[in-house]
């Protein structure tokens, strides 16, 4: 079985966010794989590890300081890995879902995946859309928010996390992109022979050039008009003191409930 | 006249109620565009779902029936062929576990722009909308040409409505189930557990920020000493430190207690989606910048590890 898996690095601000000239300061950052990648590249490695002659495959689409990122999901057990980059990509403020899937789109008839794994957002933006968007751009079936998968023939029965504490029951043909909830499984550590060996596996890169005569069509659907800082709320009431002052305004509250509690 | 369309969200015919916040969305788009509100609803139970949606400002409601709940496959023919006929400008449906589901293919179908998770627009030449980046830390306007389809973050908009007079049309589609490649079994609701958090008045609610799962016995001890319930953040549950029938939010409880007191929890916001309801929210967190405090009463910026047996012994 062929397993493709788009990954991303995600950046987590530090600390307080600066924005100059409507555009944010990378120093800002810390950067690492997106939380809910650790959990799709387990469940494509243990697809993988359960059906003979299966090969999983990484992409993603980020600048090589991401290749740190792309190692250790190498080093986890993804056979291969593609990046792509490209000038016009370091322009944009952001790339938006449909500019990731329609580039993503390019690179999956090179690999003809029977099973497209990505998370089911990013913390970065938590817009939870590209993997949708691929898939009907490429005329996949889909699940998203997976949270139980087992593969059976042509068909992938899964759970879908609904609101509420609701599950749903579903079974998808493939070939599918699944997006993956964290909790799924319990992602894997790289050991130090993965990390080993994770140094001599291939990691391709390609320009927009190399997926399209046309790079007409990776231009960004979203505009940025402008980055601001949230409005903070004025009405929270801060307790400051020493850890034991600070406790006893919470005493205080909670003792005012009456009974002490429930 | 131009037209907007509203993708109705709904349970097996039980309407989602943020449904509203999506209509009163639309409404203000279409005043500021001077267009028609065009509702869509599919599936089970349209009658009284087309009553409750009738509300002043839609001019026209079209219902498909299809005897089963939703699911892409169904979803997505009924509402191209919808969007070929009316040819709205902007298209909204909620950001939800459905609305994502579906409308990033629409997009992709149509080749028109999704504005994603969007908390607030204005519109004068063009559509100007807010989403959210970094876990809430950064807010980003964006835009984008029109025809567009947006996803709403449920609760960002008013759910007050009136009733109003509204146009019913039967929207006929033939479903043709056997080219499904999306088959739904069966929905189930998480099994009860021990411990029911929605009926707690007090919650001791423990996030990312414990660290590791042995300081779990520090925020069990605390909760005995203070009559607490304890409660957590999905992170706590996808690790398996606690069971799924603990987790505040979203995709788990929402909650109502007299007070919650948070620790360790940034404030996802799925996370916060669950807890708006509490009468007081207390929260400690060792980031000032922690979303959890935008919706907070009381916050401390500070170390659980020092308060919390600080807290305890208030009690003793």
């Amino acid at each position: 079985m062929k397993i493709l898996v788009a990954i991303t690095e995600v950046a987590t601000p530090e600390d307080a966010i600066n924005i100059s000239d409507n555009s944010l300061n990378e120093t800002d950052f810390t950067y690492g794989l997106n939380e809910w990648d650790e959990y799709a590249i387990e469940a494509a490695i243990q697809v993988a590890e359960s059906v003979p002659d299966s090969e999983v495959v990484s992409v993603t689409i980020a600048p090589k300081s991401a290749e740190k990122t792309i190692r250790m999901a190498l080093a986890k057990g993804v056979d291969r890995s593609i990046r792509i980059w490209d000038s016009e990509l370091e322009k944009l403020p952001f790339l938006d879902p449909q500019l990731k899937s329609q580039i993503l789109s390019k690179i999956v008839p090179q690999i003809s995946p029977d099973i497209i794994f990505t998370g089911v957002q990013s913390s970065s933006d938590s817009w939870g859309s590209t993997g949708v968007s691929l898939a009907a751009k490429i005329g996949f079936n889909w699940a998203t928010l997976v949270t139980k998968l087992e593969i059976s023939g042509n068909k992938a029965n899964v759970i879908r996390e609904l609101e509420n504490g609701v599950d749903e029951f579903a079974e998808v043909t493939l070939p599918a992109v699944l997006t993956i909830q964290t909790g799924i499984n319990s992602p894997r550590y790289a050991s130090l022979r993965g990390i080993k060996q994770a140094q001599q596996k291939e990691l391709e890169v390609f320009s927009l050039s190399d997926l399209s005569t046309d790079t007409d069509e990776f231009k960004p659907r979203i505009d940025l008009i402008e980055f601001s800082l949230p409005i903070s709320n004025n009405s929270i009431q801060y307790f400051e003191g020493t850890p034991s002052e600070q406790a006893a305004q919470i005493a205080n509250i909670i003792k005012g409930l009456g009974s002490g509690g429930k | 006249m131009s037209n907007i369309l509203i993708i109705i969200e709904h349970q097996n015919g039980i309407l989602n109620p943020d449904s509203f916040g999506l209509l009163n969305a639309g409404i203000q788009l279409s005043r500021s565009i001077g267009a028609d509100i065009h509702v869509s609803i599919i599936g089970q139970n349209l009658d009284t779902l087309s009553q409750e949606v009738s509300i002043k400002g839609v001019h026209t409601i079209h219902t498909t029936p299809a005897n089963q709940p939703y699911n892409h496959d169904l979803y997505i023919p009924i509402i191209t062929s919808l969007h070929a006929e009316l040819n709205p400008i902007f298209t909204l449906s909620l950001h939800t576990s459905t609305g994502t589901d579906y409308a990033p293919a629409i997009s992709s179908l149509l080749d028109i722009p999704l504005l994603p998770d969007i908390t607030r627009f204005d519109y004068t030449e063009q559509i100007e909308a807010v989403c959210e980046m970094y876990s809430s830390k950064l807010c980003v306007k964006i835009s984008s040409t029109s025809p567009a389809i947006l996803t709403i973050r449920p609760g960002s908009w008013s759910n007050d409505h009136s009733p109003g007079d509204v146009i019913i049309n039967p929207f006929v589609h033939v479903i043709d189930e056997k080219s499904f490649n999306f088959k739904v079994k069966k929905h189930e609701e998480s099994p009860p557990g021990e411990i029911d958090i929605s009926e707690a008045d007090l919650l001791l609610s423990v996030g990312r920020g414990i660290g590791e799962e042995s300081n779990l016995e520090l925020i069990f001890s605390t909760a005995e000493s203070i009559g607490a319930t304890v409660s957590s953040s999905r992170p706590i549950v996808d690790r398996g430190w606690l069971p799924k029938d603990r987790q505040v939010g979203q995709s788990g409880k929402k909650v109502s207690p007299s007070i919650y007191l948070a620790v360790g929890i940034s404030g996802a916001v799925q996370h916060l989606a669950g807890i708006k309801d509490s009468q007081v929210i207390i929260s400690i967190n060792k980031d000032p910048l922690a979303p959890i405090f935008d919706i907070s009463h009381y916050g401390i910026v500070g170390d659980l590890f020092e308060i919390l047996p600080a807290l305890a012994k208030e009690f003793s």
